[in-house]
């Protein structure tokens, strides 16, 4: 056949040739510039240096110790919050589903059943959650936004509902609770497991083919669709990633505190939303970086805790990452247009 | 090799398309032959895109008959489709923009660049870049970066990655819908080379245009579509660019003028 009979090398088709000889070399500043942290590293530095500045005792290991641990919950959110808008879609129920699980874990545990079973409980509860959030939105073409609006809701007045209001607390510690939450150096044990999972899934986003096509769908569905890319797979999958991540964070939670209150992650999914904007994703979906949603995190966590030690009202803390945001989102602006995108 | 002796790559027989009480095909006959450049001609709405949609497994036709080299089939979706080998280029759906032009060439046929682990395929990028690096230039497109994203490239650089993409995965079947639509003449140019560079490495082509003299350049023969229907199916030899443009525009060779 036709097919190797004519395998000609068309180095020589002078039409066809050379199509970007002239595009100028890229020079070190363009290569930083074009990635999607860029802004979220300047930002972070920045508001590391204003603090240690002039918020006194920002380097006390219990400040260090504070900051780092307030950040492990949210960041475990933002890393699947960050993965689900890279798929093109938004999940407004983590910080009800994140309360939730923390409330299910002690009530499971305060019912007997020991903490090593609940935690893959609640993990497979959270995949399934999402998978399910993902197939109305995918297969009903629902809006994300109504689907985990609703979620939002639902789960909180469950919550809300299961405990009448009251918080709840372990009745026993359990010894694999506490392993869970164990201390090195300083280094609270939720934080590690923030780390772990920005690796695990950094290297997921940009060296696997599952990360491929997460960037792919949230790029443009109906072309990847095209290119064979199972569109709607993917984005049920990102789904169940986030609500899973977010059952994670319950657990780690119920491991650090042995309690929860029914109001437990109020607001968090705004918060996560926010960290992974400030981190360079965009919100159209097919851009963003996890790295970057965690740097979001620690900033956030970094202008509470330094507000606090300058002794300015909390009141404040929301009008500045309120303001982070929109700065962010200029900056952000920017690198993209950089980016040709 | 002559031509005549070898059988069609792709013959569809009786084909309609109906979306509810709107009739796009209506009864289509044609075929396209191993290693040539068709072009599928016809106004706005007279039904290209649909019937590539056919070709390209995203459409089911209401009736008639698929053969796909010599066998009968049914092309039940897009991965379906391109597993035998077909390869379309949509419109405007090309290619996505936000990725970079190696991660697009292998995009959803990530499996010969992958190590495989248990539920997870981990990339062998620097090999991805090679490959796609290799495989552009073959096509005579020399771009060094294949990191740029592909929103910074040009609609015909753009037109360029889709073709490499299915010359290098072995497509025998090439659907380009448009694909110089919205180009400069500079660009156009570019792309109807690399329609000829991949015919000559021995994909069949068919090329979807409203500009007659870009078809006339490239293709070997012609099939007109006029209200879902086909109005003729020519070579280039036995048609003059006139005749093409009155049986795009009256479904006949005579212009309306001197038919009336
Ligand atoms: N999904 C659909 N539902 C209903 N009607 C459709 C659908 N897709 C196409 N049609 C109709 O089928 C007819 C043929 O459309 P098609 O897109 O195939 O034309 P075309 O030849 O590609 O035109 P153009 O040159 O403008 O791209 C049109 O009347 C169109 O309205
Ligand atoms: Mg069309």
């Amino acid at each position: 056949m036709a097919l190797d009979t004519h395998q000609t090398v068309a180095g020589g088709n002078g039409e066809a040739a050379a199509i970007s000889a002239k595009r100028p070399e890229k020079t070190f500043i363009d290569k930083l510039m074009l990635r999607p942290e860029s802004g979220v590293v300047i930002a972070a530095v920045a508001v590391y240096l204003f603090f240690s500045a002039f918020a006194p005792h920002f380097f006390s290991d219990r400040v260090a110790s504070n900051l780092l641990l307030s950040s492990s919950t949210l960041g475990i959110i933002a890393v699947g919050v960050a993965v689900l808008m890279i798929a093109g879609q938004f999940d407004l129920s983590v910080g009800s589903v994140y309360g939730l699980s923390a409330g299910m874990v002690i009530m499971g545990v305060n019912a007997g059943i020991p903490a090593v079973v609940m935690l893959p409980i609640i993990l497979v509860a959270g995949l399934m959650i999402g998978a399910f959030h993902g197939f109305l939105v995918t297969k009903l073409q629902i809006h994300s936004l109504i689907i985990t609006l609703g979620g939002l809701m639902f789960y909180r007045g469950v919550l809300l509902a299961l405990t009448e209001g009251f918080p709840i607390r372990l009745k026993v510690p359990d010894p694999f609770l506490r392993a869970f939450d164990f201390n090195w150096n300083g280094i609270p044990g939720p934080f590690f497991w923030f780390l772990i999972l920005v690796v695990i899934f950094a290297f997921v986003l940009t060296s696997t083919r599952f990360g491929n096509w997460l960037f792919a769908t949230g790029g443009s569905p109906e072309a990847a669709r095209g290119m064979g890319v199972p569109a709607e797979g993917v984005q049920i999958a990102a789904f169940a990633l986030n609500s899973m991540m977010a059952c994670l964070a319950g657990y780690v939670s119920v491991a650090r505190f042995s309690s929860v209150d029914a109001l437990r992650g109020q607001g968090m999914e705004l918060e996560a939303v926010l960290a992974v904007v400030v981190g360079g994703a965009s919100l159209n979906g097919g851009y963003g970086s996890i790295v970057g949603a965690a740097l979001g995190v620690l900033i956030i966590s970094m202008i509470q805790q330094g507000l606090l030690l300058m002794g300015i009202s909390v009141y404040w803390y929301q009008a500045g990452i309120g303001l982070l945001l929109i700065v962010a989102a200029v900056v952000n602006q920017r690198v993209r247009i950089r980016n040709g995108v | 090799m002559t031509k005549d002796s070898i059988s069609p790559l792709l013959e569809l027989k009786e084909i309609t398309k109906s979306f509810g009480r709107v009739h796009s095909l209506r009864g289509i006959n044609m075929d396209v032959k191993p290693g040539e450049v068709l072009g599928l001609l016809g106004d706005n709405g007279a039904g290209k895109s649909t019937l590539i949609k056919v070709f390209a497994g995203v459409h089911q036709p209401t009736s008639g008959q698929i053969i796909w080299q010599g066998q009968q089939t049914s092309l039940d979706s897009p991965r379906a489709a391109m597993a035998k080998g077909i390869s379309v280029v949509y419109q405007d759906l090309g290619i996505i923009p936000l990725l970079s032009i190696y991660r697009n060439f292998f995009l959803g046929r990530e499996e010969e660049v992958s190590v495989k682990l248990p539920g997870l395929m981990v990339l062998k990028k620097g090999q991805m870049r090679e490959i796609a690096r290799k495989s552009l230039s073959q096509l005579g497109i020399h771009i060094t970066d294949v990191d740029l994203t592909v929103a910074r490239l040009s609609g015909g650089e753009r037109q360029s990655i889709a073709i490499a993409r299915a010359v290098h995965f072995q497509s025998k079947l090439l659907i380009l819908d448009e694909p110089t639509a919205a180009l400069s003449l500079k660009e156009t140019a570019k792309v109807l080379a690399y329609i000829q560079e991949a015919k000559r490495q021995g994909v069949s082509v068919v090329f979807i245009t409203h500009n007659i003299s870009h078809a006339y350049e490239v293709c070997d023969r012609f099939t007109v579509l006029y209200h879902g229907k086909v109005a003729e199916t020519t070579s280039r030899e036995d048609v003059s660019e006139q005749e093409l443009a009155n049986l795009i525009n009256t479904g006949t060779r005579a212009s309306r003028r001197l038919a009336v």
